[in-house]
């Protein structure tokens, strides 16, 4: 190992544009867990409004505005989290922590390999992950709503803005962050 | 109970972070976990398991009373019910089996200084068996299903059935009755204007004596068959007593077709009925709301289609024979409801 690496390394080649699979896996080892952070409080929010129907919470008018006003939330908003959070929760953690993070950590030490096969694709590939992610993140917060039909997506429910608020921007970026994160898979794997 | 909420809230976020900054640390080098950490994971992991279970039994406890009434209201769903009840009862027992390994040999083959673990490159004989047991046992399975959903949809050896279409649309079922010539009229989106909000082709001869109804009613002991289509986006018909659901689909017509064969005020003199129906009204009373609600069959909207997907259901009443010809005599006809 150590006869490959004359160059010095700079902060930004060692930690953010690093070609490392073990740094690679920890930058998407903190990415899942963000957005698993993410995906967990949507889930306690309107996993909250589930168990009370009748009650307002403080809490949901707190973090939701407009979507919680009186501390209920309303359908819209509903269907926007539990989208979103079933987005999240497959797509962000599962194979940001899957794949990401233990194959890219673990495969080359068990196989005894010095790295992955591409370094400099395994890098790209997380940082589009990491633009995807981004995109998705900012989604929540679209004027006309997050996209909300769901994480299965069916059309034409999901196409069409006149069948459904969230159908609107915050699905056309639901779907340029997809884009994206296929096509940082295709890179990682 | 509101802040037991907000507790576990703030509880599940700090653990979230502790754990996040904790797995930071694990990919430092030479980190080797001690005998005592192995122990306490091993001891957890059986603490899980046992958890875990105990959740699983209890959740089954306790929402036996909001469950549906055990009684298939169709023919057909009897069929649906008995494939249900040997598949449970086969992942049942396959899943307490797996699960056990799983959780007992993680505590069994836990870290302790000194052990050493097997070489066991492999074993023909056991790969063949696990290969092939699960192999017959799906397959078994999958053709048991088959099987019988065909029978359920083979709609070609009903006698004089009663035919249905029903429509979907955000967030509201329509129906029709096929009327007296028992065929339906065409239906098209093109053709929905003004009060024929079904879309009904009028020049078409089958049309006229088709009869819009907002409730559907079924005679017990005839086959019905329905029609299903949908003005906007994918809706789902699900018809839960009676075992039945299937896609609605904008542009085509889906089919499906049951023999009722309990009446509703039968399902509501229903010992298991009236137990569930008890224990629903006990529960709403502590919640403050004292009107008391019946059983009552009903057709839901079982695909995510908009903001109101929650609220679109129809109610479905099933009486004997005479009951229901007296109803449908009592409906309008489209020709008198869009002609007039």
């Amino acid at each position: 190992m150590s006869d490959h690496h004359h160059h010095k390394e700079t902060f930004i080649t060692k930690y953010i544009f690093s070609q490392d699979h073990k740094m690679i896996a920890k930058q998407y080892l903190i990415t899942g867990m963000f957005m698993g952070v993410v995906g967990v409080f949507m889930s306690m929010l309107f996993r909250l409004q589930l168990a009370y129907p009748d009650q307002s919470f403080s809490i949901i008018e707190a973090f939701l505005g407009k979507g919680g006003e009186g501390g209920q939330m309303t359908p819209d908003m509903y269907m926007g989290l539990v989208t979103i959070h079933g987005t999240i929760m497959v797509f962000f953690v599962l194979t940001a922590g899957l794949s990401g993070t233990f194959s890219n950590l673990l495969i080359p030490l068990q196989i005894g390999a010095r790295d992955m096969a591409s370094g400099f694709l395994n890098m790209i590939s997380y940082w589009l992950f990491f633009i995807s992610s981004l995109i998705m993140f900012l989604s929540i917060f679209v004027h006309t709503g997050m996209a909300s039909a769901g994480w299965t997506i069916y059309p034409p429910l999901s196409a069409l803005p006149q069948a459904m608020a969230g159908s609107g921007l915050g699905m056309t970026l639901w779907l340029v962050s997809m884009a994206i994160f296929i096509a940082s898979s295709l890179m990682g794997s | 109970m509101k802040a037991l909420f907000y507790i576990l809230i703030f509880f599940v976020i700090a653990t979230a972070f502790w754990q996040f900054f904790k797995l930071l640390g694990l990919t430092k080098k030479d980190q080797v976990a001690t005998e005592k950490e192995n122990n306490i994971n091993g001891w957890l992991m059986l603490g899980l398991g046992g958890f875990v279970y105990g959740l699983m039994l209890y959740s089954m406890f306790q929402g036996r009373v909001v469950l549906l009434p055990r009684q298939s209201a169709s023919l057909e769903g009897e069929d649906i019910d008995k494939l249900f009840v040997i598949t449970m009862g086969l992942i049942l027992v396959v899943q307490f089996i797996t699960q056990f390994l799983i959780y007992y040999f993680t505590f069994k083959y836990r870290g302790i200084k000194g052990r050493k673990a097997l070489f066991y490159a492999d074993s023909h004989k056991l790969e063949m068996w696990w290969t092939v047991a699960p192999t017959i046992v799906l397959s078994v399975l999958i053709i048991y299903g088959l099987w019988t959903w065909n029978n359920v949809q083979d709609l070609s050896d009903s006698e004089n059935p009663l035919i249905i279409e029903v429509y979907a649309k955000q967030f509201v079922w329509e129906a029709r009755y096929a009327g007296d010539d028992n065929e339906l009229g065409v239906g098209h989106v093109n053709f929905i204007k003004g009060i024929n909000t079904m879309g009904v082709d009028m020049t078409d001869k089958n049309s006229a004596d088709d009869i819009p109804v907002r409730e559907l009613h079924l005679p017990k002991g005839r086959k019905v068959i329905f029609k299903f289509r949908s003005q906007d986006v994918l809706h789902s018909a699900y018809m839960p007593h009676f075992r039945a659901q299937i896609n609605c689909v904008p542009g085509m017509i889906t089919s499906f077709g049951f023999t009722p064969t309990v009446t509703t005020e039968d399902m509501r003199l229903d010992e298991d009925t009236k137990a569930k129906f008890d224990a629903i009204n006990e529960l709403r009373r502590s919640n403050g709301n004292e009107e008391i609600v019946e059983f009552d069959y009903l057709l839901l909207c079982n695909k995510i289609c908009g903001a109101s997907h929650y609220n679109m259901q129809m109610k479905v009443v099933v009486e004997e024979e005479e009951d229901f010809n007296k109803w449908l005599k009592e409906q309008k006809t489209l020709a008198e409801v869009i002609n007039n």
